[in-house]
């Protein structure tokens, strides 16, 4: 049976038994997968104590066949993002950016540059101030989509390619997951942004974090940017997100 | 299935139903009930009946009760001072076990989980600040699982009792009793360091 070895970053985590857990993990070298912690729960077992959301380290784990769980025999935990447990709403951004990458993210395709975003992205939302928890999480989101392909360029029509200026109130495509030019009607929800608004995620998904931290949104561009996310992310994945309205 | 007869196979199916029980253990167990005595078989389908029809909510904390209040609620001899906010009843039944409290009880229903559409506004947060206005209880006790949901619910009572003048604590957290430190994570450790206590403290 072939075993692996991989960081990899806990992201939900369900009773299997009294005494085994099973866990969807997103490894960097492998991608998404779940699997079975035998014993996890016992006293004494190789994870070194239950397995918990959000629990970075080095796995080891078996896969006889990619369409069964895996097994995971070993975990050393090398970081736990303490700061997402003490404060509310840093709790609710990682409990977004992981249902996202439950929703969103390929079952075993391994994304190593996915899997640094969104643990950088967890260690910073552990690390900022409350009041700067929301426009961190929703430049994680926008850029987990851009990583993913679902974000096309900002600066031109997501449908035919013509320029498209920021400076003006734009159509945005959810279907696209961009804007489009005034020609263009493609199927599917149009949202219309101010201009402030598509600066705005324009800003999220270019600035370093360190400026990122600064920013404070809006209470309407919040909003806007969040419907803007919630309909893209219905398209893409079928179903509404649950955890971003409280973001 | 033909072998069986109806009521033999609709018994089978019922048990079946229950948690962690198969088919082959359904099958065992409806043997099993067919050739007990008539009276064990009685009392066992009577209990079933009562736990339906008599076992209710309480209405003041959200534990099991048979009444209009659960026999905590009602009992003159709790501290009505102490306030300890628990998940789900099971969770009483647990704090009551060790015999170390005797204040009373809140069930919020339910962990935050705002992944699966669990919001504050679906916790029974609304009766608990109702209770704490009220102004009788002076301390209140959060005795949620140290897990990132139980954490999370954890942050949002607080937030929610943050108009009140009341001591907020959780639970200690930290080492299990019996454990070794070989088979302890850094989380583990660092809250035990953390939540350090004098050891001629560590009695009281």
């Amino acid at each position: 049976m072939p075993v692996y070895k991989s960081p990899i970053l806990i992201l939900r985590c369900q009773d299997w038994s009294e005494t085994s857990q099973i866990v969807h993990v997103l490894a960097r070298e492998i991608g998404r997968l779940r699997c079975l912690a035998k014993g996890s729960k016992r006293g004494q077992n190789p994870f070194s104590g239950p397995l918990d959301r959000w629990t970075l380290g080095d796995a080891v784990f078996s896969q006889a066949d990619p369409n069964r769980l895996a097994t995971l025999m070993e975990l050393y935990e090398t970081e736990r993002f303490d700061g997402i447990r003490r404060r509310l709403p840093a709790f609710y951004g990682a409990s977004c950016i992981t249902e996202i990458i439950l929703t969103i993210v390929p079952d075993l395709e391994a994304q190593p540059a996915v899997f640094d975003l969104v643990v950088d992205g967890l260690r910073l939302l552990a690390a900022v101030e409350v009041e700067a928890c929301r426009a961190v999480t929703l430049t994680l989101v926008w850029r987990l989509l851009a990583l993913l392909g679902y974000v096309p360029r900002l600066d031109q029509c997501a449908e035919c390619g013509a320029a498209i200026s920021l400076e003006s109130p734009l159509n945005f495509s959810s279907g696209l997951g961009g804007p489009v030019c005034g020609n263009c009607h493609p199927p599917g929800r149009i949202h219309h942004l101010t201009a402030k608004a598509a600066q705005a995620i324009a800003f999220l998904l270019s600035a370093g974090w360190d400026e990122v931290r600064r920013v404070r949104l809006t209470e309407a561009t919040a909003d806007l940017i969040r419907g803007l996310l919630s309909a893209r992310i219905e398209e893409l994945a079928g179903r509404k997100l649950s955890a971003l309205r409280y973001v | 299935m033909d072998a069986y007869t109806e009521s033999m196979e609709r018994l089978i199916v019922a048990l079946g139903k229950l948690p962690g029980i198969g088919r082959r253990s359904a099958e065992r167990m409806a043997f099993y009930l067919l050739d007990a005595d008539k009276d064990e078989v009685d009392a066992l389908a009577e209990s079933l009946h009562d736990l339906k029809t008599k076992v209710g909510r309480c209405s003041e904390c959200g534990s099991m009760a048979e009444g209009e209040r659960c026999a905590i609620c009602a009992s003159d001899r709790r501290d009505r001072s102490r306030l300890c906010v628990v998940e789900k009843p099971k969770d009483v039944i647990r704090i009551e076990a060790t015999g170390g409290y005797n204040g009373l009880y809140h069930v919020l229903g339910g962990l935050l989980a705002p992944m699966d559409g669990v919001g504050p506004e679906h916790l029974d947060l609304d009766r608990l600040a109702a209770r704490v206005a009220a102004g009788e209880i002076q301390e209140v006790i959060l005795a949620l699982s140290p897990t990132a949901e139980g954490d999370g619910t954890a942050l949002a009572v607080a937030e929610r009792l943050k108009a009140y003048k009341l001591h907020v604590t959780r639970l200690a957290r930290g080492l299990p009793t019996g454990a070794t430190l070989d088979y302890a994570n850094p989380g583990m450790l660092s809250d035990a360091l953390r939540g350090r206590q004098n050891v001629d403290e560590s009695e009281s």
